[in-house]
């Protein structure tokens, strides 16, 4: 059962304490949470031997850059993707949750310099304005877990409506939509969940709402003017994974219009090596390691080629049959795996980022011309 | 302390042979020892305590007392320890002489940590600090609970652990499993002769396996051609090369079936064997490769030559299979 995030403690760098974004937050938790200064989040870190972290709340500043390119993965095709670094860790708890091997810091850690992040994005927004960027924020956290302490997206969505050449997407799994209903955003935003069928949920993302949760807060958000988005990522093998993913692929077209659905991504189960230590230590319940995962070309456990083009064959049909038009794209996949999905090779017309780029366009300008919309 | 000693001789059939909440001593080879005392004598003395009813509970001496028990032995003399006596100071000097002259093994640890956690009841956390790196474990806490497992276990996984014939990493994989579960396995890496890290691959293919299928590992390693494989009079080397070729077969299917089907049509090719040709790594893309090994211009022309006339008659066109395969069935 999904439970927002409420911090038992929380630390403060101190270089930071003074920043009315701490403020702000301190002034949405109980004055009873203890609170703690420290130097350093990375040198707290390397010293503390609490590894849980589950619990913390770090306010903290990026010394580093905010926006970065999705790394991608060597041999596989990348849409180009940017991320905002806002935040880092999650507390849903999914068991095949990539950051339980990736981040060496294990405490929920929000970034307040909120100042050096809008003026590092208007600077690069501005400097390539003929470039079109797809910024998310869910990249090293969920964007939306923390929404109720630090009501991040109030102060990043009016910065994007603004931006000619960027959109940005809120990536969740969470219901936490109250603060995004009070805008207009037109097509300039894409709030999108990523999903699973309830069985899968249930075992493989216990803290997390379950699919018509989802779904009804992503039937709010379209309903206010965002774009929305779908992520079957990762999509799970189980005996029944037929009659599961199909269900939840009907449930989403019931819910919610196709014309707002920017775009809908498939990704199979993958994870590098150490993950298999950690999820059998940490979910020994767990069914995720039970397929045939084999090293890919990138070094990362995928199922075997045949299983998950069959997956993806079935899903592209599944969703096909639902809308011609949507936008599918599969998420570091191969060249072959693509032809296998497709029937063809999609990428031949154009790269992927471009078609992703086009299917924002597409929708911003059907979301334009609804009767209605503010201009 | 030592006051609280006295010589006694103690008719055999007054030691309460039931209360072996002392023992030490598991699973040793008592021949050397009996052998020994039949010669000599015995010139340590056994330490027992006097029980409330009259009898005499053993606290240091088992091995001892059961050899000369059958020897024919009636009675023995022994140091006596009064019903007053500090018996976690006693059990501590007994741990200690111990394990100055040998080396306790597995099972005999563990059964030290339950004597001070369960008759003792000392709390887990003076267990850690005081006791385990006494037994050779550091302080690590995940030694107390996996010592806890071993006294849990089936006698033949015991007997195994205390002989060092199978890996102590098997305890948490052990452990999970019923008792004839673990018979099973135990008996398969002991037939197998299974060094530590083959033992390690088995149970995790096995424990995933026997999810997978929903059958015990019991069940799995009574299987037909399982047994066949382990009964074979072959040395252990080449049935353990069979029994995970098998396992893995079982574990991975789909592969395991392509995989088998591309040897076989490799086979039917039958090129020179300074030829090869190989799909890529577990057929993860559509790239295979040809490699032809040679020492002159003769062989190479000859591998390219059979190349060519398996070309020309249509033989590598079953390749596209391999390169792009598809599942045959909806899994």
């Amino acid at each position: 059962m999904y439970r927002r995030f409420l911090p038992e403690e929380i630390w403060i760098e101190k270089r930071v304490a003074n920043h009315p974004f701490v403020a702000e937050i301190l002034g949405r938790v109980e004055a009873a949470i203890p609170q703690r200064f420290i130097a350093d989040i990375g040198e707290e870190v390397k010293k503390s031997s609490v590894r849980s972290g589950k619990k913390v709340l770090v306010l903290a500043k990026q010394e580093g850059k905010f926006l970065k390119p999705c790394p991608g993965t060597q041999n596989y095709v990348c849409c180009g993707y940017y991320f905002i670094n806002f935040a880092t860790n999650c507390d849903v708890g999914c068991t095949y949750c990539i950051l339980q091997g990736y981040l060496n810091n294990p405490y929920m850690t929000v970034y307040v310099n909120v100042e050096d992040l809008l003026a590092e994005l208007e600077k690069v927004l501005s400097e390539n304005r003929s470039f079109f960027y797809r910024i998310g924020t869910g990249e090293l956290t969920d964007s939306l877990t923390l929404e109720h302490l630090t009501h991040y997206s109030k102060k990043l969505i009016p910065f994007f409506l603004e931006q000619p050449n960027a959109v940005l997407e809120l990536k969740t799994k969470t219901t936490q939509v109250e603060n995004l209903l009070e805008f207009h955003p037109e097509g300039r935003v894409v709030v999108s969940w990523s999903l699973n069928p309830d069985e899968l949920i249930r075992t493989e993302e216990p803290n997390a709402p379950l699919l018509a949760e989802r779904l009804e807060a992503a039937r709010r958000c379209a309903e206010t003017g965002y774009l929305i988005g779908f992520h079957f990522d990762p999509i799970i093998w189980y005996p029944e994974w037929r009659e599961g993913y199909r269900e939840t692929v009907r449930k989403i077209f019931r819910r919610i219009p196709a014309e707002q659905i920017v775009w809908i991504s498939l990704g199979a189960l993958r994870f590098p090596r150490e993950m298999d230590r950690i999820i059998r230590e940490r979910h020994s319940e767990s069914r995720l390691l039970l397929a045939e995962l084999f090293p890919g070309k990138d070094g990362k456990f995928r199922y075997f080629r045949p299983l998950r083009e069959q997956m993806f064959r079935e899903m592209v049909r599944w969703i096909r049959g639902e809308s011609e038009k949507v936008q599918i794209y599969l998420c570091m996949e191969s060249p072959e795996v693509w032809r296998a999905a497709f029937g063809e090779n999609p990428l031949q017309r154009c790269g992927l980022p471009r078609q992703l780029d086009e299917a924002a366009f597409r929708c911003m300008a059907r979301l334009e011309a609804r009767p209605g919309s503010v201009k | 302390m030592m006051a609280d000693l006295q010589r006694q001789t103690v008719a055999l059939n007054e030691l309460d042979w039931s209360d072996d909440r002392f023992r030490m001593s598991y699973f040793r080879d008592e021949s050397h020892l009996r052998s020994s005392i039949g010669r000599v004598g015995l010139l340590h003395l056994p330490l027992v305590q006097v029980e409330e009813n009259g009898r005499y509970r053993i606290v240091s001496g088992w091995r001892r007392l059961m050899a000369i028990r059958e020897l024919g032995w009636t009675e023995v003399k022994c140091s006596v320890l009064p019903r007053s006596a500090d018996m976690l100071e006693w059990y501590r000097r007994v741990l200690e002489e111990n394990l100055s002259v040998r080396e306790l093994n597995l099972v005999e640890k563990a059964h030290v940590l339950g004597c001070l956690r369960g008759v003792f009841r000392l709390p887990e956390d003076v267990v850690r600090t005081e006791y385990l790196p006494l037994l050779g474990f550091g302080r690590d806490p995940l030694w107390v609970a996996r010592l806890e497992k071993v006294l849990e276990m089936a006698p033949l996984a015991q007997k195994a652990l205390a002989e060092d014939r199978l890996s102590w990493e098997m305890i948490d994989f052990l452990a999970k499993l019923p008792r004839a579960d673990q018979e099973a396995f135990v008996d398969a890496v002991l037939q197998l002769g299974m060094g530590k890290n083959r033992q390690r691959e088995a149970a995790l293919l096995l424990s995933d396996l026997s999810r997978r299928i929903e059958q015990s590992v019991a069940e799995i390693l009574s299987g037909e051609e399982c047994r066949r494989i382990v009964g074979k009079q072959q040395p252990a080397g080449a049935r353990q090369s069979e029994f995970f070729a098998w396992l893995r077969r079982r574990r991975y299917p789909l592969f395991s079936r392509l995989e088998d089907a591309f040897r076989q049509w490799v086979r039917e090719l039958h090129l020179p064997p300074n030829v090869q040709i190989e799909h890529s790594p577990y057929f993860e893309s559509a790239r295979g490769q040809v490699v032809i090994r040679f020492r002159s211009a003769e062989e190479c022309e000859k591998g390219v030559r059979a190349l060519a006339e398996r070309a020309a008659s249509g033989q590598l066109r079953r390749l596209e299979e391999f390169l792009n395969p598809k599942l045959q069935e909806q899994i």
